[in-house]
């Protein structure tokens, strides 16, 4: 046999071999989608994080969310048509109790300080509020305020669950921790850290999340959002105007996507 | 602080000259991605493995285009990633189960004769270093100077390994040389 009929012979063997293992036509949509969203997440970023922007939540459909919101998912699952008690519709309610989890929520690791002496911030310590929420369709942002109503000093590290109220009901949403890169600096993810909140004062929490509609089926809108601080069990309600309700359309692997950083001293979208 | 200082966007460059790149580096990426995901499907043996090694690369492709130097072709710089991304990807478990709403679909379902899945059972025996100069010579039909720039090493040292491969699969492929 010649070099050139075993090379012939191993292009045809390759070929018979691998064909059938080479994604479909529709892979390299799905890819280009991808770099799309992260093109959208750069222009976001670069208007200072508050503007609207198109695109992003529609498109992400990368490999890496199966690692971010896996949990979230199964917790969705879990939790989907659960009543909620009618409970008053005003961010100074008192907590709502909700289940404990059967996947946790992703928290970090504490971050030793001075400030670990204190006590974690409990549900009942904190309301909440949205500040600088975009209004337009596209890809939204803005900065979930939570505020300490104690008397005294408490900690809070790590990222918050979220969970979305309609109609009585409380879904799981989505989350994922900065899986669009938003709140990166030059590529690295904010690290959670232990933030002290003073009494009368805010702790933040950024949140993205898409409401442009692509698939036939209504977006969920919620008019709540129950916010379960670091290693806690139980909720603080946010109230969300009517007007302008959380409509989550993001495709990233279920509807109801948002993506969040970690508890922060600073606002993340009021600062730039 | 501006939020171009804070996320390390570089200054000066507005939205829509982002854009404008943003569209330009779409329109050169999209015709690469079939020889993309074939050659992800030659290094990873899965149609799943080999879309989510595209996609990362492309992420990653798109993370790091200002580092490509100019007038640099963007074929084996990006193939070149979609490789380095086949070696590094190890996905746990649980990634194989929680997939997308809408599973990617797959051309064929699988491999249906012996005579392929041996050679498919011999590819995965290969050193990936191996596999990466066998499947871009004889499955990409790229040039040497391409498979050397890909693999990342010299020429002669691509033709070595495409030898070294071609000889691990000679009894695989019942083949005989000359």
């Amino acid at each position: 046999m010649s070099s050139n009929d075993i090379e012939r012979t191993l292009r045809d063997r390759l070929r018979g071999a691998i064909d059938p293992m080479v994604p479909g036509p529709k892979a390299a949509d799905r890819v280009m989608d991808t770099v799309a969203g992260a093109a959208s997440a750069d222009r976001i970023r670069s208007a200072g994080g508050s503007r609207i922007s198109r695109g992003l939540g529609t498109v992400l459909v990368a490999s890496l969310v199966v690692l971010l919101v896996g949990g979230a998912l199964g917790l969705s699952l879990a939790l989907r048509g659960r009543t909620l008690p009618t409970a008053p519709s005003s961010h100074t309610n008192p907590p709502l109790p909700v289940p404990t989890p059967s996947v946790a929520p992703p928290t970090a690791s504490p971050t030793p300080s001075p400030s670990a002496a204190l006590a974690t911030c409990r549900s009942s310590d904190l309301t909440a509020r949205f500040a600088d929420q975009s209004g337009a369709a596209g890809t939204l942002s803005g900065d979930i305020v939570l505020h300490n109503v104690s008397h005294t000093a408490c900690t809070l590290d790590g990222y918050t669950n979220l969970q979305g109220v309609a109609h009585g009901h409380a879904t799981q949403l989505g989350v994922t921790h900065d899986f669009s890169g938003i709140f990166s600096n030059n590529g690295i993810p904010p690290n959670p850290r232990l933030v002290t909140l003073e009494p009368g004062k805010d702790a933040y929490v950024a949140v993205a999340y898409s409401d442009v509609q692509s698939t036939p089926t209504a977006c969920p809108s919620f008019t709540r959002l129950l916010i379960t601080p670091p290693h806690q069990a139980t909720a603080v309600t946010m109230l969300v105007p009517t007007s302008n309700p959380l409509t989550l359309c993001g495709s990233v692997a279920a509807a109801m996507w948002i993506d969040e950083a970690p508890v922060s001293s600073t606002a993340f979208f009021a600062a730039h | 602080m501006t939020a171009e200082q804070r996320t390390g966007s570089p200054t000066g460059i507005d939205s829509a000259r982002q854009s404008a790149l943003a569209d330009d580096f779409d329109a050169e990426l999209r015709p690469l991605l079939p020889t993309a995901l074939r050659l992800a499907a030659g290094m990873r043996l899965d149609p799943q493995d080999a879309e989510d090694a595209v996609q990362s690369a492309a992420l990653r492709a798109w993370s790091k285009r200002g580092n490509r130097r100019p007038g640099t072709e963007l074929r084996p710089w990006f193939l070149a990633i979609v490789a380095n991304q086949c070696r590094e990807t190890r996905r746990a478990r649980w990634a194989s189960v929680l997939r997308f709403s809408d599973p990617p679909e797959v051309a064929v379902a699988s491999v249906d004769t012996a005579a392929a899945i041996d050679l498919v059972h011999a590819l995965r025996r290969m050193p990936p270093r191996i596999r990466l100069a066998v499947v871009t010579r004889y499955y990409l039909d790229l040039p040497f100077e391409e498979v050397a720039s890909i693999c990342g090493c010299s020429v002669g040292a691509a033709k070595s390994r495409v030898r070294r491969g071609i000889q691990s699969l000679s009894s695989t492929l019942e083949l005989e040389e000359p």
